[in-house]
């Protein structure tokens, strides 16, 4: 079915990643990880006052 | 009393709150939502739902956290109190302790199925039963629904859940720092690591049987991320994605307020409240959307895991999931660390859930602390047993909705509306950014005023209509027979007696508070 999203049921469908799944996919995963590395890092080094 | 509690590091508060948030709905319900509703496209409604409700409710709910604790108080009660001055403020506040304790009364049973299944995968109990019908059975007796030859009844369930209330109630007897915070600083590595073996393993797994070449990872992960963007022009999609960010954020419940409470007055709210939403969106996007799916479109391919996905997120967690681990190499391992990882989940979230009423009875009404954790874990077996016993009647879906859905709205709504209006507009964003670490962009104070109340308004609304539209609704008991009409008002009739029972306490409270004042 190369990227189609109309699964039907059919058992033997094959789904590919298209250039969008991988765009969001790997976007997705690149903005929460840089976010999520930057603030740890950035909250670790900083001591509650 | 002596000198409140406080964080030991900051890193325990940040693992604490993302403790907190992170649940089993990142690893179950996200890839499910996401796979139903549009695959990649559903991330733009998703981070537009972050961005707009989810991220400014995490910095109100934090900053209105730290503006309780100047005051002495853990909780809304005595926030909401100063706020409205008034007993009204009070009363309204007391929700703020009484619904996570409703929730906490049927998490903890859920918390107990996961306990159990690392304990069945590690002793291979479910090792044999190889089809979607008999593990749905197995689950089903297991939970007491249904008595087979493997349970007669919920008697294994009730041992696991009794562990859970005693694991709870220990940790939270041990306060913030020495309980919470040591607690958080264990699970949440172990949660992680957990996760990113449970990762490794699923991409390596490629095409597990070759002759079916279409049922792999890369399929997996193309059901989840393909974007639909058909799906966007459909209000429900958007819906599905505020509502997620919701849940996975756990706003609304009174818990980040309560932790944040033992912040000092000039601590960062703002770093420390988005290092919090990082983690759980790391936990739930890159984590969770990359184990359940793909691994199950691996094993059972495409159709099978769409209908699955279809029925719930239990049906992919209880059922799919111990199939497939069957098929692995080593499965009794990646079975256990997989329940494991759901249990650290629930147990991070369950101990902040607790800790709200906790904190009102040590510090209001003076009751020591390992006393008041007595009196949580009495309340979490009476409130709790209902339940598991009545589950088949509908008692659980019935708690569910009106606490896990349609409170946790309209709390937030009330809080929101508080801090941003009642409180002041002024006021709120002096609170916002006070010892901020990072700079708040002035968008948010227009945001959290306008966008959020309206947000969360349009959510309560939309879920309302949508449930007396459809033709099993929990509002209105459609669909139901005698007998489970009967089940539904009793578990209404709990979540009043928890609330009333709320309100009761701050009276209580309010009264012992003047009698000190004068003197009597």
């Amino acid at each position: 079915m190369n990227g189609s999203m109309d699964y039907n049921g059919n058992k033997g469908a094959f789904m590919n990643i298209t250039t969008g799944g991988y765009v969001f996919m790997i976007s997705s995963w690149t903005i929460i990880t840089v976010v999520f590395v930057w603030s740890i890092i950035k909250t670790a080094m900083s001591k509650l006052k | 009393m002596g000198e409140r509690e406080r964080w030991a590091t900051r890193i325990g508060l940040v693992l604490a709150m993302a403790g907190n948030a992170v649940g089993l709905g990142n690893f179950l319900r996200f890839p499910r939502q996401a796979a139903l509703n549009g695959g990649g496209a559903f991330m733009i409604p998703y981070f537009t739902a972050l961005v707009i409700i989810g991220i400014p409710l995490m910095w109100a709910e934090w900053s209105m956290g730290r503006l309780a604790g100047s005051y002495g108080h853990s909780t809304t009660v005595g926030l909401f109190e100063k706020i409205i001055k008034g007993r009204l403020g009070r009363y309204i506040g007391s929700l703020g302790i009484s619904l996570p304790l409703t929730l906490l009364s049927y998490y903890c049973c859920i918390e107990a199925w996961t306990l159990a299944y690392a304990f069945f995968s590690a002793t291979k109990a479910y090792f044999g039963i190889t089809t979607m019908q008999e593990m749905n059975g197995f689950l089903q007796s297991f939970q007491g629904i249904t008595p087979s030859a493997y349970f007669s009844g919920p008697y294994t369930l009730i041992v696991f859940w009794i562990i859970t209330i005693v694991l709870n109630t220990w940790i939270i007897a041990h306060g913030i720092s020495k309980g919470i915070e040591r607690l958080a600083k264990i699970a949440m590595p172990l949660l992680l690591l957990f996760a990113i073996i449970l990762v490794i393993r699923v991409i390596t797994i490629g095409t597990p049987d070759p002759s079916h070449p279409e049922n792999s990872v890369a399929s997996g992960f193309a059901f989840l991320w393909n974007p639909d963007f058909s799906k966007l022009k459909d209000m429900k999609v958007w819906l599905a994605a505020a509502g997620q960010i919701f849940f996975t954020l756990s706003i609304g419940m009174g818990t980040i307020q309560c932790y944040a409470s033992y912040l000092k007055r000039d601590d960062d709210c703002i770093l420390t409240g988005l290092a919090t939403s990082a983690s759980n969106e790391f936990c739930e996007v890159v984590l969770g959307g990359s184990i359940a799916i793909p691994i199950s479109v691996a094993f059972l391919g495409l159709a099978t895991t769409a209908e699955i996905a279809k029925q719930g997120s239990f049906d992919l967690g209880f059922v799919a999931m111990p199939i497939i681990f069957q098929r692995l190499p080593l499965g009794f391992l990646f079975g256990s660390l997989w329940f494991l990882l759901l249990f650290f989940a629930g147990i991070t979230s369950s101990v902040a859930l607790a800790q709200p009423m906790l904190s009102f009875l040590h510090e209001n009404l003076g009751i020591k602390r390992k006393k008041a954790a007595l009196a949580l874990a009495t309340i979490m077996f009476a409130f709790g047993l209902p339940n598991i016993l009545f589950i088949k009647n509908g008692y659980l879906d019935q708690s569910d909705f009106w606490i896990g859905t349609v409170s946790l709205v309209a709390f937030a709504l009330i809080e929101t509306i508080l801090f941003a209006w009642v409180f002041g507009g002024k006021n709120m964003w002096e609170e916002l950014n006070r010892g901020a670490a990072i700079r708040v962009p002035r968008v948010f104070y227009y945001i959290i005023r306008y966008i959020v109340p309206i947000g969360l308004g349009w959510l309560l609304v939309s879920w309302i209509w949508q449930d007396i539209t459809s033709s099993n609704s929990n509002i209105l008991l459609k669909g139901m027979d005698d007998a489970a009409k009967f089940y539904a008002w009793l578990a209404r009739g709990a979540i009043i007696l928890i609330i009333a029972m709320g309100i009761f306490i701050t009276h209580i409270a309010q009264k012992r508070g003047n009698e000190r004042i004068h003197g009597l």
